[in-house]
């Protein structure tokens, strides 16, 4: 062999070195640009973000706008570590304060997934593809003391409010206004927007008692830093948390029926985070 | 002749030493103050080793005697008017002092988060309904007498001695009475091994009363300072009526009522229990002028059922509550305090059962549990010596002045 031919072939091979140097330092794709991913995936992936559909007001300690005006909770945890993982940006989209009305934004394809306190119903089920849960919150009822002492008497006998003069107050659009009617058939169901209007009729004493998850009844009986406004000096007076023993409510994401793999790679993910003991370490931030 | 030793140990001052001396090194030396809870807890084993034959052969033999020598039927009447009277006397007390004193108004915003922070700490813990009245009706018949003995549900072993006693009274031909005065002879012997114990008072009182004073928490006391200050003094105008109304029965000087009711009293405030001082509380209405028989029935029955003391601390707690959430005190609002807390202390005395009373008037008795849990431990010492006085007071009126049930069982056994 030549020295000539040394030289070409040395050439071909410094080329394919650089060529190599410079793909692999290409960014935002962990592997080659070639690489392929199945259907709906490879959808998310090609267009380089992912959009989740969440509530659209502070829904403490799932998202919540922090002091510096950025996103917290866990919800927007989880949902940066999936679009991380995926190797995408992630973006929100939160136009509704109805619960029922996130379904529907997957529905006309306007998000991805649904990352928000969102509870498994059979109901919903017939719009869009549930994952497994990640969650189960207890369901509470908040009860203005004064207005509940006589029928109550100290019990936890919910079903004595189940008047005609009772007025149960629920957040519309969510699971908790359907349990309100099954709970009280009786009883006038008022709902509200928020948890902060319908807490603050329940403390004036114009409902009897407000149906919520845990979290929400805690936001307001032991306060953290993200809650912004503390409660009152007499809530604690006022206000008495019955923990409903029958069945919780189980928390989930959600997708398109059309997404099967994205679903079951979200499936996955979550057996993995249960697995790995990240998921009940974020439980332990935001929840216990 | 007593040694010098045994003077001191049994004199009165020294039992006064125990007291605040017990209480100094509960309350300055915690750490040693509960280290004396092993000899603390024997003495009052020792104590309750002997409250049930005590009070079960008291009540047999006395109801027994009086059925059987008439008068018993007029005794049960008398007693029942007595308690009653007494009962509602202490509740209006507590109600005008709850009045004047307002402990529930202007709490500031700092005790209201830490109240309502214990609320929804009880909020949390509780399961279940609360028991009501009808539970405490079904206590009063246990299905097994033995069961309730070994469990200490005295209410259902007092229901059941009374049967049994007015049974044996009313037996054909006075056959029951080799029972009653068996009873009897069994209640002097109980008597006599309380005595023995009772040569301990000085070293039981002072053990008793380090380790209960080293389990407060002074802290609390801040929070609802103005409720305890209404407690305190109620029951001291309770205490100063009762020993004027014991000067004017027994037509003694108020120094040698006190005198006899000391016993009992000082180990009601150690024992923090209604039932330990029952044998000093029997002889200190004998020794007040009751006759025997009325005594023996009277105190055992108002120890368990009508107990002055309760019915105050659930008056002023139920008027605090009431305060607290602004609710006027009506004639008819005060009716149903002063009829709810007869009836919780009839029932037995649990501050959850208050809904009775609070329920009604759309209160929740949850802020009277989460009040009275932390300074409740400071009221209990006082409210004990209030019951055994009301009881000894009880027995002394109850009295009724028929000469043959003045004659006690193994006197009439003697007779016969």
């Amino acid at each position: 062999m030549t020295g000539k031919h040394t030289g070409i072939i040395r050439g071909i091979f410094r080329a394919i070195f650089w060529i190599w140097l410079s793909l692999s330092f290409l960014p935002g794709n962990p592997a080659s640009a070639e690489e392929k991913y199945y259907g709906d995936i490879e959808k998310i992936v090609a267009k380089g973000t992912i959009v989740v559909a969440a509530y659209s007001n502070d829904l403490p300690p799932f998202i919540f706008k922090n002091a510096d005006g950025s996103l917290g909770g866990l919800d927007v945890e989880l949902a940066q570590d999936i679009a991380k993982r995926l190797g995408v940006s992630l973006v929100f989209e939160r136009p509704t304060d109805n619960f029922n009305a996130l379904a529907d934004l997957i529905m006309a394809r306007k998000a991805d997934v649904i990352i928000s306190a969102f509870s498994i119903t059979p109901k919903r089920a017939m719009k869009i593809h549930f994952t497994a849960d990640y969650l189960r919150l207890h369901k509470a009822l908040m009860v203005n003391r004064l207005k509940t002492a006589e029928l109550l008497e100290n019990s936890q006998n919910i079903g004595a409010l189940n008047k005609e003069f009772v007025v149960i107050g629920a957040n519309e659009g969510s699971v908790y206004a359907d349990l309100a009617r099954e709970l009280f058939p009786k009883a006038t169901i008022k709902l509200y927007k928020s948890h902060r209007l319908g807490s603050a009729d329940m403390l004036a004493g114009q409902i009897h008692g407000y149906l919520c998850d845990q979290t929400c009844a805690d936001s307001y009986n032991h306060p953290r830093e993200w809650h912004k406004t503390q409660p009152p000096a007499n809530w604690g007076l006022m206000i008495r948390t019955i923990t409903l023993s029958e069945g919780d409510d189980p928390i989930a994401m959600a997708t398109h029926y059309d997404d099967r793999a994205v679903n079951a790679w979200l499936n996955i993910y979550l057996s993995q985070i249960k697995a790995d003991g990240s998921l009940e370490r974020l439980v332990k931030k935001y929840i216990d | 002749m007593k040694s010098l030793f045994e003077k001191i140990w049994t004199s009165p001052a020294f039992v006064f030493f125990a007291i605040g001396s017990g209480g100094f090194v509960g309350i300055v030396f915690p750490e040693y103050g509960s280290q004396l809870k092993p000899i603390a807890d024997l003495y009052l084993s020792l104590m309750q080793m002997i409250i049930l034959p005590l009070m079960t052969c008291a009540i047999i033999s006395s109801l027994g005697s009086a059925l059987l020598d008439g008068g018993g039927a007029r005794l049960l009447k008398r007693s029942a008017a007595i308690f009653l009277c007494s009962m509602l006397a202490g509740a209006v007390a507590a109600l005008v002092c709850g009045i004047i004193i307002q402990p529930g108004v202007g709490l500031s915003p700092d005790a209201q988060r830490a109240l309502g922070a214990a609320m929804l700490e009880g909020d949390a813990k509780q399961g279940g309904a609360p028991p009501g009245l009808w539970s405490f009706v079904i206590s009063l018949f246990p299905t097994n007498v033995a069961e309730a003995a070994s469990k200490g549900e005295m209410l259902g072993v007092m229901s059941f001695v009374v049967l049994v006693g007015i049974a044996l009274g009313l037996l054909k031909d006075g056959v029951g009475r080799p029972v009653i005065v068996g009873a009897d002879i069994i209640l002097q012997a109980s008597l006599k091994i309380m005595h023995w114990i009772l040569k301990f008072l000085p070293l039981g009182i002072f053990s008793l009363i380090s380790v209960n004073f080293a389990k407060l928490g002074i802290n609390t006391i801040s929070l609802a300072l103005k409720l305890l200050i209404t407690y305190y003094i109620s029951l001291a105008a309770m205490f100063v009526i009762m020993i004027v109304l014991g000067v004017l029965k027994t037509k003694k000087s108020p120094m040698s009522v006190l005198k006899i009711i000391k016993d009992p009293l000082v180990l009601g405030f150690g024992t923090q229990s209604d039932f330990a001082p029952l044998a000093l509380a029997i002889d200190s209405a004998r020794n007040m002028g009751a006759n025997k028989s009325t005594a023996d029935l009277v105190v055992p029955l108002g120890i368990n059922l009508s107990n002055v003391g309760y019915v105050m601390y659930f008056v002023i707690a139920c008027l605090f509550v009431a305060q607290l959430y602004g609710k006027a005190i009506s004639i008819e609002i005060g009716a149903i305090i002063i009829v709810g807390s007869i009836l919780v202390t009839i029932a037995g005395g649990e501050v959850a059962m208050l809904a009775i009373a609070l329920g009604p008037i759309g209160l929740p008795a949850e802020a009277a549990m989460a009040v009275l849990a932390p300074i409740g431990p400071l009221i209990q010492p006082v409210l004990v010596p209030i019951n055994i006085l009301g009881n000894i007071l009880a027995a002394v009126y109850a009295d009724v002045p028929v000469s043959s049930s003045s004659v006690s069982a193994t006197e009439s056994l003697k007779a016969v």
